[in-house]
């Protein structure tokens, strides 16, 4: 079994131009404890091993193989594919599960390390990063594997954790992710085997305070540094849209187009699908922020309350769909459910448009512990915006901004 | 064919809000493939058996069982080319550390081998329901028996052990293959746990009846949900796993090739298409698929590509010389499905126009190709104009409940290219089967949840009779197409579960809907694990085939020899009386296999040379009645008493009465020059008692939501007067907000159990129109009023039965608190005066 260390010179830290201004918000310690390297998957055992797994819609196949292994007796065959075009083949390692009773938390762990065989005579590119609870993957390091076996390290940015996922603990997991072959020719596919997937502790525990800061009744403005890190997606691959927050005093709205509050806003420009039927691309503002907004009202103030936000269609006219959505139980999900939806809003072209919804008229999502009746103010969790797929047409954008809570 | 004065109903319980989630008490299993041997333990089993209808969970005590609990024993009685199981438990006194299952092979008396081959064993899993519904709390919680998972692969996994306590069961399934000998066949199962033995005795019995390999109920059962997270797996050879295993149980996934239909992007797309539809078309027992389409804007469907697919079918038809179309129907499901529900009206009018545009614009390209295509593929003229015919008549499911607005875009199509298909549900209210059955003649229903008491559905936490039932009431409504709304939503409450196998799986509080088999990747398995409820939906299509071919049987008869043409519909009223009333189901084991073991024997007769064929059988509450007809040359005896008979056709028809002395009263009727088969039984529960109109039966009705004023009054207050000197009157107030009710509480209630069959109301309109009304029951163990009939009051006298009251499992029931009646369905109703109580009827049967 030959082995080999992995170049890392292609390993880019894809969010590496992590701003400075946020971050000296943090403060980090170490502090002594007994962490323990642990093998989350080895393979030797069909259940958790490989059964847990969460594969993304573009991947072909997860088996147990005989054929290759650096301990024991297995390893995890992958073969990426694409079930149509560019979708993109990943699948994600769970750091967390009730049911089996483990949850790491990554603030003990430096990194995450694996044994990954390439089977072909030519390298392979494979990307790893975080799954954040709005399903969202993020953080990715990528890796270009050579033929026979390779060592992965993936090293855990704390602090760029910390801003995609509100918190170090409950981490839903860590994706490998492979590039789509783009074709159904199961031939034409990547092999590749992996073994040994470890966490591996740090000598000490990390510790961040909270990041999240919020003017009063504010969930969202888009001022704030770290609030570019507040929005995630669950989309088909295709062409994702981009997001961008833009400042008005760079000129980077529209002639005309103020933000509705301070002088950022975010764009969104999405892009018609090139193939495929349509599907509902969701743009997700993530839990914490809504939860710590919502958690900051009084009781009182929570019966009175509506959830706000703006939208601005700089191109059509556009019907948006709006929902609150179970994204802990959803989040290893392609399916997201949203446990509230609202039709609309319509949104006139050229023109802010103002959205509210009652408090008390969302529903909360399961959650863990929480029951399906319990109000949403008591379990927050994230909220979507989502759109019908177009095919035809130029790109379409739209501004979002001053997210809030207002009181009747 | 309908029983519209009848009978049962439930209520809708929408439980779907307060749903708790309790943590599973089992720690997850290893999962483990093992060569070794079976170890060796102190355990101790005690060996038990019970009907497949009967759900024992894994955990609950064995004395919970005892009234269904029989001695060890497998015996299955079936036909050839058909799918039959048993069960059996082994309930651990001590914890078994490991056991084993073997069959061999079974023998007639003369020595015909049945070999083990057909004879396949199944460990039951087990999983999680935390919660019922309302209407769904008759098993409880608790674990479910529901994967049936190969037994080899249990051992394999080393998951065959049993905890101290638990009732593990092992499935059975034998596989009678056409050139089976009939008779019976014996042997046992080899039982092995920690080192002791016990053997299981086998009987089978092999009917002379065939399975018809093709299949005439058509299914749309959608796969499309979860398979490829279950399965971790998205090739396309992985959903043809659930194809092929959808088709092994005589179901009919909506679409044939998955859904990277949306990259209809290479050139060869429909060509592959179509092979995969020939393919699947030509097996007999594949009877529906629906056609793939593409949609780019989820508001219609791309014509073009629609199109486009229509010809290349066609054109397989032609090269293949079998019309591949036949089978074929439209289900837009991403764009209307349920679209009344959703206000889809302006969709539904693009998508149903696009449809007709689209099958007028392919069949009329086809029809100009018609000699060029009758050149090129050596096929007639007329069957290329049969191909054109076929798609220009192709019809679209328009799965949804009715709505007269949406009328004009489905049913009044001048080609009639919409075929409403409205939930199971619906058929509770009388007017909703008057109006689907008689009015708008749909043959197909769909279901998804299912909230209402002894509806038939799919559920875990429902009896396997339901699903199985589901089938001969098709046949009793006439309908020949069951859409069902998933079969891999690997969910619970929308979250994939970290084990398939074990954890809680519920879609809004339906336990189990949606979710009809277990990837098979867990455990390495190449195909999806079926489940204990995919086993009773075959169960029931099979017996629907059977009962098709008697159907079909009986008008030939009745035909040729100038019978009553409705012979088999009235044969058939008396054969499910005691399986379900409407919609209802209201069967048990026994009164099943009764009916299934006399279907079988009838059939047999009927195919006979003595073609018997029972007509006219009414049960009265003194007598039972009917006509046999016998061709000449044979002759029909009934042991309890003379028969009648007249000459009628190529034979004689034997009409015989006779009275129900006895609480339950069984007719057997022989033909003695039958060599085989030759006797059959008519069985007639119990004879009824009369309780007449008194004051004492005044007290008993209250106001309910209503108020009501009620007195004992002459019977000649209505035109004929009436068998009893007083009737009871009631007149019902008017209610605005609430539903028109009044209630009825009876001592006589107290003693309504297992041994009381019936209760017959008579009641008289003297409203001067018809109305609706149903009666509901309280039961003193259950927290909901459940429906047990809705009838449609004629003016006049009406008879309104409460069957099957001796099925129903009244140690979870309790006892009848009361019971309920409901005027109108809406919560406004205009007063409803003159109601009269004639009396009741009580059938026991001890």
């Amino acid at each position: 079994m030959k082995k080999r260390i992995l170049s890392l010179c292609l390993a880019t830290m894809v969010v590496a131009t992590a701003t400075t201004a946020w971050v000296s918000n943090l403060t980090a310690s170490a502090e002594s404890a007994e962490n323990k390297e642990v093998v989350l998957c080895d393979f030797e055992k069909m259940n958790p091993d490989v059964t847990n797994l969460r594969v993304g819609d573009g991947l072909w196949s997860l088996t147990r193989s005989t054929e290759y292994a650096t301990s024991g007796k297995y390893s995890l065959k992958v073969v990426p594919g694409a079930y149509f075009d560019n979708s993109v083949p990943y699948f994600i390692v769970p750091l967390t599960s009730a049911y089996y009773g483990f949850n790491y938390n990554v603030s003990e762990y430096i990194s995450m390390t694996a044994k990954v065989y390439n089977e072909k005579t030519t390298n392979v590119k494979m990307k790893v990063g975080i799954s954040t609870t709005a399903m969202g993957r993020c953080l990715s390091t990528e890796y270009e594997l050579s033929p026979g076996w390779n060592d992965v390290l993936y090293s855990f940015n704390h602090s760029l954790i910390m801003m995609y996922n509100g918190s170090l603990e409950d981490i839903p997991g860590i994706y490998f992710e492979f590039t789509s072959c783009g074709t159904r020719n199961l031939a034409d596919s990547d092999v590749v085997y992996i073994d040994e997937i470890k966490l591996n502790p740090l000598d000490g525990e990390v510790k961040i305070t909270d990041v999240v800061k919020l003017d009063p009744y504010e969930i969202c403005d888009f001022e704030k540094s770290y609030q570019q890190y507040v929005i995630g997606w669950d989309v088909y691959a295709d062409t994702p849209p981009e997001t961008k927050i833009v400042d008005v005093r760079k000129g980077e709205l529209p002639d005309g187009v103020l933000p509705t509050s301070g002088f950022r806003c975010l764009q969104v420009e999405t892009h018609p699908r090139t193939s495929g039927s349509a599907t509902y691309p969701k743009l997700i503002l993530k839990n914490y922020v809504i939860e710590k907004a919502v958690k900051a009202l009084t009781e009182e103030e929570k019966q009175r309350a509506y959830i706000c936000l703006d939208i601005y269609s700089k191109d059509v006219t556009w019907n948006f769909d709006t929902g609150f959505i179970d994204s802990k139980n959803g989040a290893m999900n392609s399916l997201q459910i949203a446990t509230t939806l609202f039709w609309g809003p319509t949104c006139p072209k050229g023109e802010w448009k103002h959205v509210r919804y009652k408090l008390t008229d969302i529903d909360a999502p399961k959650g863990d512990k929480g029951s399906k009746t319990a109000e949403f103010m008591q379990y927050p969790d994230s909220m979507c915006l989502s759109w019908p797929d177009y095919f035809t047409g130029e790109n379409r954008t739209f501004y979002l901004d001053n997210v809030r809570i207002e009181l009747e | 064919m309908k029983k519209i004065s009848k009978k049962i109903s439930a209520i809708i319980s929408m439980i779907l809000s307060s749903v708790f989630f309790v943590s599973c008490n089992l720690l997850p299993n290893t999962n483990e493939p093992s060569n070794q041997p079976s170890g060796s333990g102190d355990g101790e089993v005690t060996l038990w058996s019970a009907s497949t209808a009967e759900t024992v969970l894994l955990d609950k005590s064995i004395e919970e069982y005892a009234s269904i609990r029989k001695e060890a024993a497998i015996n299955v009685s079936m036909a050839k080319n058909e799918y039959e199981g048993a069960q059996f438990f082994l309930t651990a006194d001590k914890k078994v550390s490991s056991y084993d299952i073997e069959v061999g092979e079974l023998k007639t008396s003369d020595g015909e081998v049945f070999p083990a081959e057909n004879i396949d064993v199944y460990s039951y899993k087990y999983i999680t329901v935390t919660r019922n519904v309302a209407s769904h709390r008759k098993i409880g919680t608790g674990l479910y028996p529901d994967a049936i998972l190969p037994f080899e692969t249990t051992k394999k996994y080393e998951e065959n052990t049993i905890e101290e306590g638990n009732n593990q069961g092992i499935y059975i399934r034998f596989y009678v293959p056409s050139e089976c000998e009939s008779g019976t066949y014996t042997g046992s199962v080899k039982v092995t746990y920690d080192g002791k033995t016990e053997y299981v005795p086998v009987t089978l019995n092999v009917w002379d009846l065939e399975i018809s390999e093709e299949n005439h109920l058509q299914t749309l059962f959608l796969v499309g949900w979860k398979w490829k997270e279950g399965e971790q797996n998205a090739t396309e050879e992985k959903y043809y796993d659930y194809v092929e295993m959808l088709s092994e149980y005589r179901l009919s996934p909506y679409f044939l090739m998955t859904d990277d239909v949306r990259d209809v992007l290479s050139d060869d797309y429909w060509d592959r298409y179509a092979q995969v539809v020939y393919e699947y078309t030509t097996n007999p027992k594949n009877s529906c698929y629906a056609l793939n389409y593409v949609s780019r804007d989820s508001y219609n469907f791309d014509t073009a590509e629609f199109e486009e697919m229509l010809i290349t079918l066609a054109e397989k038809s032609f090269e293949t010389n079998f019309n591949v179309l036949t089978k074929a129907v439209a289900h837009f499901n991403s764009l209307i499905d349920e679209a009344t529900m959703q206000n889809k009206l302006d969709q539904t009018i693009a998508v149903t126009d696009s449809f007709r545009e689209v099958r007028i614009s392919a069949s009329e390209k086809i029809r100009a190709n018609k000699s060029a295509y009758a050149a090129e593929y050596g096929v007639t003229e007329e069957y290329v104009e049969e191909l054109a015919s076929t798609v220009e008549n192709l019809k679209h499911l328009f799965v949804a409940n009715y709505d007269e607005e949406y009328s004009p875009y489905i049913d009044a199509d001048e080609t009639g290219s919409g075929i409403w298909c409205p939930n199971v549900w619906e058929f509770q209210e009388p007017t909703n089967v008057d109006n689907y059955i008689n009015n708008l003649q749909i043959d197909w229903w769909y279901g998804c949840g299912g909230f209402a008491r002894d509806i038939p559905c799919y559920q875990l936490d429902e009896y396997t009779l339901s699903p199985r039932i589901m089938s001969w009431q098709q046949m009793y409504y006439g309908i020949t197409g069951n859409l069902y709304w998933g079969v891999d939503f690997y969910c619970d409450w929308g979250a994939r579960p970290d084990n398939f196998y074990d954890q809680n799986a519920s879609v809004g509080g339906a336990n189990g809907d949606g979710w009809l088999c277990y990837p098979g990747a867990p455990y390495e398995l190449d195909m999806p694990v079926a489940t204990r409820r995919l086993e009773a939906i075959r169960d029931g299509m099979e017996e629907y085939e059977m009962l098709l071919e008697m159907k079909n049987l009986y008008a030939e008869i009745a035909q040729t020899n100038g019978m009553v043409e409705n012979s088999f519909d009235e044969l058939y009223n008396y054969l499910t009386k005691d399986l379900f009333s409407e919609i209802h189901i209201i069967s048990n084991a026994d009164s099943f296999d009764y009916a299934r073991n006399l279907m079988a024997q009838l059939l047999l007769l009927a195919k006979s040379d003595a073609q018997i064929c029972v007509q006219d059988i009414a049960i009265s509450s003194s007598s039972i009645s009917g006509g046999i007809f016998v061709k000449n040359g044979y002759t029909l005896n009934c042991e309890a008493g003379e028969l009648t008979s007249t000459a009628l056709g190529n034979g004689k028809l034997y009409t015989f009465e006779f009275s129900l002395d006895n609480f339950v009263n069984n007719f057997l009727f022989t033909i003695p020059e039958l060599e085989n088969n030759n006797t059959f039984t008519l069985l007639s529960k119990g004879k009824a008692i009369f309780y007449a109109p008194s004051e004492t039966t005044l007290a008993e009705f209250t106001d309910g939501y209503a108020k009501i004023t009620k007195a004992l009054v002459s019977s000649n207050e209505i035109d004929g007067g009436y068998l009893t000197e007083s009737l009871i009157k009631i007149n019902v107030a008017a209610t605005n907000g609430k539903l028109q009710t009044f209630n009825m509480a009876s001592e006589l209630f107290n003693n309504v159990n297992e041994n009381t069959s019936a209760i017959k109301f008579m009641i008289y309109n003297g409203s001067g129109k018809v109305q609706n009304m149903a009666i509901e029951v309280k039961y003193s163990k259950d927290s909901v009023i459940s429906r047990l009939t809705s009838v449609q009051l004629q003016t006049g006298w009406n008879e309104i039965t409460l069957d099957g009251l001796d099925v129903k499992k009244w140690s979870s029931l309790g006892q009848i608190s009361y019971l309920q009646f409901v005027f109108g369905e809406s919560v406004i109703q205009p007063s409803v005066d003159n109601i009269y109580f004639g009396g009741y009827y009580v059938t026991y049967l001890k």
